[in-house]
């Protein structure tokens, strides 16, 4: 969010008066346009223990609904340009569809097994969701809601992310130990990579060529090359790491440390770890907007919000109860 | 304490590395203890000492006492077993945190956080747990399920903090 304000005086004091006028005119105009262009975005906050969805309003920094959804709510993918934010729901085996504009769900999505990952296509078109359970990617259209396909993956399917072509999806498969690239209009696996022990989530920066995925058991990241479909690097974390997000120019990964209470941040550049900073108790979920990253603290049932420039936490919101905000859960509606 | 040594030998499950529940489970037991904060901490940080307050556990044998990467094995009272690893210890902050790696619990992929905070002039000690339920896949039989695992845990904190209590309390 960029500030408003006079413009600093170079000295040319006659023009001074007409300076101030315009820049007193200004702010409300350019708010308006503001407005029409980008409204201001909000947080998608899963609760696994309160059955609902905490939005928080990022402009303001706190909660401004509460929505009702199935039960234990994990997964969440939010997208902006058709106004939805789907979430997974592994207790009642659905996804529940919320639209964005009123804050209501408008759609239960059966899906079976245990759906945890989500993912939407760019074009929001397709829903891809992990069934944790049957090793399986289920895919739903977006228009219509109805499965299109069921699509074999490997054991414990994780975490979940689209390309932004729209071609590719990229599962963790957490009991395999690797990553599946699949192509999203044959559903045929194109690569499997890899990766450490129990990958979970993954954090795609695909301009870049580069997916970083999370593995839980071995404490680390692995860096993938997606041009070679290698592993590249592999970068040690905090314990039990669980979910990471890239800030806008893709410079620094953040990465949530379960059982360390603590986010660690990588270079990308040299894929090394820059340091490792106290959060709240049992980090899970993470999104980057701007230069804030929102962290989700399961244990202590609310967000903190971190500066991504000096890594300290600048507040906390308190949210629902076990939330976990697994996936992509920032959006503008 | 009696029902936490029912739970603990009732139970069967063992903790499996692979897979788990969808919804991970939270318990937070609190108590204060008229005794200053160190006095506590040290009989909390003594990771192979569980036998000292605890009423449900008979022994402990740790293989690197109360270092971090130290795996006790408790041995439960009337049966049963649990084993678990230090992962880290700080004296500063007073507090430790384990992982349950394998037993007779009827939780898995559980970790726990021990703490003392200074509270009116005596302490306050919080025990907090994080864990899946016994059973890793849908439709889990009832001692197996998320109350069952809720159900255990409660128990062992409630009454090993009460006794905490009543041994520093003495």
């Amino acid at each position: 969010m960029g500030r408003l304000g006079p413009p600093p005086s170079r000295g040319r004091k006659f023009l001074r008066p007409l300076s101030t006028l315009l820049w007193r005119l200004l702010p409300p105009l350019l708010f308006s346009f503001a407005t029409v262009a980008q409204a201001a975005p909000f947080a998608y906050i899963t609760n696994q223990g309160s059955n609902n969805v905490s939005v928080i309003d990022l402009a303001v920094e706190r909660v401004v609904a509460t929505v009702p959804v199935g039960r234990s709510p994990a997964g969440i993918a939010v997208h902006s340009l058709t106004r939805r934010a789907y979430v997974t729901n592994p207790d009642s085996k659905d996804v529940s569809v919320i639209d964005m504009t009123s804050n209501k769900t408008m759609a239960r999505l059966p899906v079976g097994g245990g759906p945890v990952g989500i993912a939407v296509a760019p074009d929001g078109g397709k829903i891809y969701v992990a069934d944790w359970f049957n090793s399986r990617v289920v895919v739903i259209d977006g228009g219509k809601h109805q499965i299109l396909a069921s699509v074999r993956v490997g054991k414990a399917p994780a975490g979940i992310a689209a390309s932004t072509d729209g071609k590719r999806i990229y599962v963790a498969n957490r009991d395999s130990n690797n990553i599946q690239v699949i192509d999203t209009a044959s559903y045929q696996t194109l690569a499997t990579i890899t990766v450490g022990d129990h990958p979970f989530a993954i954090a795609l920066d695909d301009k870049a060529g580069r997916a970083y995925i999370v593995n839980v058991q071995s404490n680390d990241v692995s860096v993938v090359d997606l041009k070679q479909n290698k592993r590249i690097a592999t970068v040690a974390v905090g314990n039990t790491p669980y979910c990471a997000a890239l800030t806008p120019a893709g410079d620094k990964l953040f990465v949530t440390n379960q059982h360390g209470d603590s986010v660690s941040i990588i270079d990308t550049q040299s894929n090394k770890l820059i340091e490792t900073v106290p959060a709240g108790g049992y980090p899970e979920g993470i999104a980057i907007h701007g230069k804030r990253a929102y962290v989700v603290n399961w244990m202590d049932d609310n967000v903190s919000v971190m500066d991504t420039d000096n890594h300290k936490i600048l507040t906390t919101i308190a949210t629902g109860k076990n939330s976990r905000g697994f996936g992509q859960f920032i959006g503008a509606p | 304490m009696r029902s936490a040594l029912a739970i603990l030998i009732l139970a069967t499950a063992s903790s499996l590395a692979i897979a788990h529940g969808p919804s991970r489970q939270k318990v937070t037991e609190q108590v204060t203890i008229k005794a200053p904060p160190a006095a506590v901490w040290a009989k909390l940080k003594d990771f192979n000492g569980l036998q000292s307050w605890h009423p449900a556990v008979e022994k402990s044998a740790a293989t690197d006492g109360s270092k971090a990467g130290s795996v006790r094995t408790l041995t439960i009272k009337g049966g049963g077993k649990a084993v678990e690893e230090l992962e880290s210890i700080n004296d500063e902050q007073m507090t430790l945190k384990y992982r349950y790696k394998e037993g007779t619990l009827p939780v898995s992929n559980y970790q726990s956080t021990l703490s003392v905070k200074p509270a009116d002039g005596g302490s306050q000690v919080e025990w907090r747990g994080a864990f899946y339920r016994g059973f890793p896949n849908n439709d889990p039989p009832p001692e197996l399920n998320d109350e069952a695992a809720i159900k255990a845990i409660t128990g062992i904190y409630k009454s090993g903090l009460e006794n905490l209590k009543k041994t520093l309390e003495k």
